[in-house]
């Protein structure tokens, strides 16, 4: 356990024909402490959402208290799940399988060391922060700037430790994962970047560089790539590796796996302005990123139709294994939200779309959907072996995580459809004399039942990440009571 | 059974099954669909159809003008307005979408932004014209001018209303 090396024996068998080599000693420890990360910072960032989801159904339950107001909550929850959870999640299963796809060790431990408590002290610090109203006011990118030279810090070293391994890998070819992995840390070093260009006034305050619709340009090219190589191609990279270990299948296709990654990262950098549709920007700007929005759909599902093809034959294999229930569930929400989000960028549909909850259900179906069952699929298959183990300790918790996972993103998600569409309908209605049949408050207050109903949505998913928080526990207690 | 690809990377094998041709096909539908899009909406040139979204903007603003205007009181009379209870009614809504954040829910000036209005101090005047006045071109003290974004007849109305509030003379 000190030392954290878990001789993989997995590996050796799959060497084929390569002639017998000493088995490689991998960097688990670190892949460890960012798996139990993951988990806490998801029960701590679901937490945080449904405490944002109570405020907006009933609004004393922000007690009154500064730190508690939706308005610094909310970034904390984003910030939360996003950054804490997600990016934990990133960082385990990249360390994890890039060492067994490159079969060496990972370039760096100390790096690897650098990234884990680098990454936890800017969660820390995000978390203290933004109740604290200390605040750059961009979607997605509200920590102020010291904080950002430490992500930037950071990212660029996970970068050297990630193109340092591949670097000196043993494998010819370097494995469909790992360039999705690359895209991710490449374009988010990038768009982190410029997107935080700003000017420091004092330690807590700074102005962005740009101005004027430029800035809100900016910061949707930033946001909506931000979806789609943070919480897409990364969650992407995952499903490749993660997908055919658990199901014990090859990869459907690799001509298809080529084609959607680089058609999906060719088009999702230019989709940005379908965030700033009927707005100040030039109308070729958001002519733009309508369409590149409706070309995206077919390279997305090349990733959903590789991942569900890849089960063909296997399909039987679901009735039996959790683990792989998460995943072909986060595949299928995946398909489902990058179907929804080309409808929703065009222009007429956003019309009605935009500024209401339909928006909040379609990110919750990718973010609960997607990125959170992958994420956890993913964790159900390293944290075990990350530990030694041969299994978690319940696979029954598995399955009943399961299924309140699926009923709870069901629950959230409908709640958030009938609002939304509630609401934008309710935003247009007039009378015969042109005036609107409703004020703004009429409509807050037709919201509150599925308010309550997206409550308890957010209750069960939630419920189920603490079903996971216990079963890792165990997991670990098992592994210290008998060391591998 | 389909070819694979080079050797297995940590265990993990390749086919190299073609791509689902109703994905190519879906693929070359949307891009056949923005190429469409970008012949007739503004994009690289100004578009076939002459649309722009200020051209929309303006053109709906003239269509509810055109089916509007007929029903508007031709010059409506504020000493009248204030006792219709019709006009007082509408001027109730108008008050909720754009007054109440300054000067509450009830107009008593609650917030601590606007004063009351419900009470007989008037720091601009009391009578109907002086609040049609107010409103209209607000007041060096942060009340904002509303004549632009309400327009005379709303105007009125609101008025019509916080006269009615029991304060007015
Ligand atoms: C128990 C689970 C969750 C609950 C109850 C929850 C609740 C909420 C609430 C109430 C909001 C604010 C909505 C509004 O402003 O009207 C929100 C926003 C958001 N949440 Fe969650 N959330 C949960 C999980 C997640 C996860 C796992 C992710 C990402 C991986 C996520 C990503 C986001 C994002 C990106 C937004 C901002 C959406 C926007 O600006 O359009 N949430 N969430
Ligand atoms: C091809 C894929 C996708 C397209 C074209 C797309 C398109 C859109 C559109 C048009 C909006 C609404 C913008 C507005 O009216 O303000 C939106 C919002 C959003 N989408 Fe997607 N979406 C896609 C996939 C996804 C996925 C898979 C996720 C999550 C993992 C996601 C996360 C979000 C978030 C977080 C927002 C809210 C942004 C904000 O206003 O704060 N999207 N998306």
């Amino acid at each position: 356990m000190s030392e954290g090396v878990i001789q993989n024996p997995s590996t050796q068998s799959h060497t084929g024909g390569m002639p017998m080599e000493p088995p490689p000693s991998y960097n688990d420890a670190v892949v460890r402490k960012f798996c139990v990360m993951a988990v806490v910072w998801g029960i701590v960032g679901m937490l945080v959402g449904v405490l944002a989801a109570s405020e907006l159904a009933f609004p004393f339950m922000n007690l009154n208290l500064p730190y508690l107001t939706f308005g610094r909550i909310r970034p904390l929850h984003t910030n939360a799940v996003i950054f804490a959870f997600g990016g934990c999640v990133l960082f385990a299963s990249i360390y994890y399988s890039v060492q067994r796809t490159s079969r060496v060790r990972l370039f760096s431990d100390t790096i690897a060391d650098i990234t884990f408590w680098g990454w936890q002290l800017i969660i820390v610090l995000a978390a203290l922060t933004l109740p604290l109203g200390i605040t750059a006011g961009k979607e997605y990118a509200e920590l102020e700037w010291p904080i950002d030279v430490l992500i930037a810090v950071v990212w660029v070293l996970l970068g050297v430790n990630f193109f340092g391994t591949l670097w000196k890998r043993k494998e010819k070819h370097i494995y469909v994962g790992n360039w999705f992995f690359m895209a991710l840390i490449i374009t988010i070093t990038v768009l982190h970047v410029f997107n935080s260009l700003e000017i420091p006034v004092t330690l807590f305050k700074s102005y962005s560089a740009y101005s004027g619709v430029q800035d809100a340009m900016v910061q949707w090219w930033y946001g909506h790539n931000a979806v789609g190589f943070f919480l897409t191609a990364g969650f992407l990279g995952i499903m490749y590796y993660f997908l055919p270990k658990q199901a014990q299948m090859p990869i459907y296709s690799y001509k298809l796996s080529i084609l959607h990654f680089w058609t999906l990262i060719f088009l999702y950098i230019w989709a940005g302005p379908h965030h700033l549709l009927y707005t100040a920007l030039p109308d070729w700007t958001q002519t733009l990123g309508m369409t590149f929005s409706v070309m995206l759909i077919a390279p997305s599902w090349g990733g959903m139709v590789n991942g569900l093809m890849t089960l063909k034959g296997a399909w039987d294999k679901l009735r039996t294994d959790p683990i792989l229930k998460f995943m072909v569930v986060a595949i299928s929400f995946y398909g489902m939200s990058t179907f929804e989000g080309p409808m929703m960028a065009v222009r007429s549909v956003n019309a009605l779309s935009h500024y209401t909850d339909w928006g909040i259900g379609h990110v919750h179906s990718g973010a609960l959907g997607w990125v959170a069952m992958i994420s956890i699929g993913a964790l159900y298959y390293m944290i075990p072996r990350v530990f030694g183990k041969t299994g978690m300790h319940s696979v029954k918790l598995i399955n009943t995580h399961f299924w309140m996972a699926t009923i709870g993103v069901v629950v959230y998600i409908v709640a958030m459809w009938i609002s939304g569409i509630t609401q934008g309908l309710m935003w247009k209605a007039v009378n015969p004399d042109g005036s609107l049949t409703y004020t703004f408050a009429e409509s807050v207050a037709a919201m509150h039942p599925y308010y309550v109903m997206r409550l308890i949505g957010g209750l069960i998913y939630l419920t189920g990440m603490l079903l996971m928080g216990y079963n890792t526990i165990m997991t670990g207690k098992a592994a210290e009571r008998r060391p591998a | 059974m389909p070819e694979k690809i080079g050797h297995p990377i940590d265990g993990i094998e390749e086919y190299n099954n073609p791509v689902p041709r109703w994905l190519m096909w879906l693929l070359y539908f949307t891009m056949l669909v923005a190429v469409v899009y970008w012949i007739m909406y503004p994009g690289w040139w100004p578009g076939a159809l002459g649309w722009s979204s200020a051209g929309m903007y303006r053109e709906e603003v003239a269509a509810s003008e055109a089916r509007y205007a007929a029903m508007r009181p031709k010059k409506a009379d504020i000493n009248v307005l204030i006792h219709d209870p019709g006009a007082i009614a509408e001027g109730t809504k108008i008050f909720a979408q754009n007054c109440t954040p300054c000067h509450g829910a009830e107009a008593r000036g609650d917030t601590g932004i606007g004063p009351n209005l419900t009470d007989k101090t008037w720091i601009y005047g009391g009578k109907p014209e002086q609040i049609v006045h107010t409103i209209t071109n607000g007041t060096a003290n942060g009340m904002p001018t509303w004549g632009p974004q309400l327009g005379e007849e709303k105007i009125q109305k609101a008025a019509a209303f916080v006269h009615s509030l029991g304060g007015g003379e």
